[in-house]
């Protein structure tokens, strides 16, 4: 994998964000944060779901490789808890290095997660697991961790 | 409870070809199945198409993936079958990853984390693929985790039925464990198996039980290719139905032969017609093609010695344009020449030609073809074959008209391929004689199944226009030996004159 993403994949991370961004009335940051938080959540839930622990793990590990390097910012938005990667340092995130700096960054990432994804099972399917809303026993209970 | 009390227990059609006829019409709503077999032949792809041809997103499936093969790759692979809709997943088709579970090695938490997603998407079909693989780390606590497993499937069919789901069980199975005693717990097995024969590999699939049905007995052939896997049942349907019989006779199209056969060749009848190389069997048969596209009787022809397009080319000859016939759709050319062909494709794909066409006249030239053709299981088998084979077709009134080679070059009063003769209605005979010191073509008909025919031998020419019948070869004896003697002055029926 190249630090250029195909074109889905891009276009793929952009509807992820722009999802819960674009019609955010409020620009704050907390706003914002709160916002990408949930993209975090989403993707993280439904790639445990429907690959796995391992599988997320390997995917998540994959892209914060590729792009760690050109964004600073993902270093905290992730964290590796036993072996075990988790999304939920996007406030902190935002908090520390501004909310323009943490959506490039979360494109970034969303974008490698999505190229892999695209290059192994075809792009038609990658937006709707990503961003698939579906009931799940995770995400009824509340016990989805980002 | 009585009659009009009793449950409705409706049908779930598998939209795998050929596997409702197999399943004695379907699957049970809500039932419980198991699919086994050994990895490789084709179980998860089975499943992933039922499921496929059946979920939307107002009735989802889930399908739960456990240990093994990463999902990922699953459905990368899954998805090159034309059956595999990306845009219905997960909306109609929702993959979900147990692993986290199975590794822990938590049976109780994995049967909870699966019902939970039942209760959370309330799912019309479920699916665990492999739910073996969810026991392997319990082995150790429960020798070879015989009761651990059969606890799980219990408890699981319990739950699943209380929802009101059609279940599938995909699990590795071999042979030898076929007494398992999670078996007892599915409502229907599906055994999935692969025979390797020297160079040849053949699936088939076997309804080991089917609840509330009555399933097709024997193995069938499975065939998977990119459309997914389809089942070529060994009882085709029609055999169950059989088309009453006419009266009607069909004229062969060869000056003379009709008269010997009293009228013509029976409408349903198998016809075989046996003779050594080089005799005028393919032109008898093609003959026969062109008389019913004459009388307006659409024709289907099995080829396996020539490819289809060298046969129209040779048929060209014929006062029929044969290729115009085709494509007018009153002709079908098959061609079917892989080696590890089952007879079951092969009649599903005459058959299928037969319904298209609406035909009523089948020619297989040659039996001998055929047999190669076959793997080599079939060819064992090959009189088990060929008996069904041509029950199956002459079921649906189609006259079945098959050309068989005789290899002997002398083959004595033997005057056809025994194997085959005894799935015939009828047999006509050719050979090479000596006459003269020149070869000529003689024939006889052998047998006419309840009909009276000609006993006498009769020469016969093949013109650039097909063959021609001469009279009765009278004045020799010992026509059979190959070389008979001259009893009279003068030998009729040299259709040379």
């Amino acid at each position: 994998m190249t630090s250029a993403r195909s074109p889905a994949a891009r276009e793929i991370a952009r509807r992820l964000l722009a999802r819960e961004t674009a019609d955010a009335a409020d620009p704050a940051a907390a706003a914002a944060a709160a916002a990408m938080q949930r993209v975090c959540t989403r993707v993280s839930a439904n790639l445990r779901r429907t690959v796995g622990d391992d599988g997320r793990n390997a995917l998540l590990s994959r892209a914060l490789k590729a792009t760690e390097a050109d964004h600073p910012a993902l270093t905290g938005i992730h964290r590796v808890d036993n072996a075990e990667i988790h999304l939920d340092g996007v406030r902190a995130a935002v908090d520390a290095l501004g909310v323009p700096a943490v959506v490039t960054a979360l494109e970034s990432l969303l974008s490698a997660v999505a190229d892999i994804l695209v290059s192994l099972i075809g792009a038609d399917m990658v937006l709707n697991i990503l961003d698939d809303d579906g009931p799940s026993s995770q995400t009824l209970s509340g016990k989805e961790q980002p | 409870m009585t009659a009009s009390e009793s449950p409705v227990i409706r049908n779930v059609a598998t939209g795998v070809p050929g596997l409702d006829t197999v399943l004695g019409g379907g699957l049970c709503e809500y039932s419980f199945n198991l699919i086994a077999g050994a990895p490789g032949v084709g179980k998860t792809t089975l499943v992933q198409q039922i499921l496929f041809a059946n979920a939307t997103a107002e009735r989802p499936a889930l399908y739960f993936t456990v240990l093994g093969e990463p999902t990922i790759k699953m459905i990368r692979y899954q998805r090159q079958f034309s059956f595999f809709d990306p845009a219905r997943v997960p909306s109609a088709v929702r993959f979900v990853n147990l692993a986290a579970e199975a590794t822990a090695g938590d049976l109780d938490a994995v049967l909870k984390r699966i019902i939970a997603e039942v209760e959370a998407a309330k799912p019309a079909f479920v699916a665990v693929d492999s739910f073996r693989t969810i026991v392997a780390k319990r082995g150790a606590l429960d020798t070879d985790g015989t009761m651990e497993l059969a606890r799980f499937v219990n408890m699981l069919g319990q739950q699943l039925t209380s929802w009101e789901v059609t279940s599938f069980l995909i699990g590795e199975y071999s042979e030898a464990e076929r007494r398992h005693p999670v078996f007892t717990v599915a409502d229907s097995i599906l055994w999935l198996s692969e025979d390797v024969d020297r160079n040849s590999t053949t699936r088939k699939l076997r309804a080991v039980k089917v609840r509330g049905r009555s399933p097709m007995p024997g193995l069938h052939t499975l065939r998977l290719t990119d459309a997914g896997a389809e089942v070529f049942p060994r009882i085709p349907e029609q055999q169950r139905h059989r088309v009453a019989r006419s009266d009607k006779r069909l004229a062969t199209g060869i000056p003379g032969l009709d008269e010997m056969t009293g009228g013509g060749i029976p409408a349903g009848d198998a016809v075989l017609l046996t003779g050594p190389a080089g005799s005028g069997k393919t032109t008898f048969a093609t003959q026969f093609v062109a008389e019913g596209l004459r009388a307006g009787e659409n024709c289907v022809v099995a080829v396996f010695e020539e490819y289809p397009e060298a046969y129209l080319a040779r048929a060209k000859t014929s006062s029929i344009d044969f290729r115009r016939m085709v494509e007018t759709g009153r002709l079908a050319v098959t061609y079917l020449r892989p080696l590890d062909l089952s007879v079951d494709e092969m009649l599903a794909e005459i058959q299928s030609a037969v319904k298209r066409l609406g035909a009523v006249r089948v020619v297989i030239d040659s039996l001998s073809g055929f047999e190669v053709a076959l793997a080599p299981s079939y060819r064992e088998d090959f009189r088990e074959s060929m008996y069904r084979l041509v029950g199956a077709l002459t079921a649906t009134g189609v006259t079945v008209f098959m050309t068989s080679e005789v290899n002997d070059a002398n083959p004595g009063v033997r005057f056809t391929a025994e194997r085959v003769s005894f799935i015939t209605d009828d047999i006509i005979a050719q050979r090479y004689v000596e006459i003269d010191g020149r070869l000529q073509t003689v024939l006889a008909i052998v047998k006419m199944r309840g009909s009276p025919h000609a006993r006498e031998f009769r020469a016969y020419r093949l013109t650039p226009e097909g063959a021609v019948i001469g009279d009765p070869l009278r004045g020799y004896h010992g026509i059979t030996t190959g070389t008979p003697t001259r009893a009279g002055k003068t030998a009729a029926g040299d259709p040379d004159g």
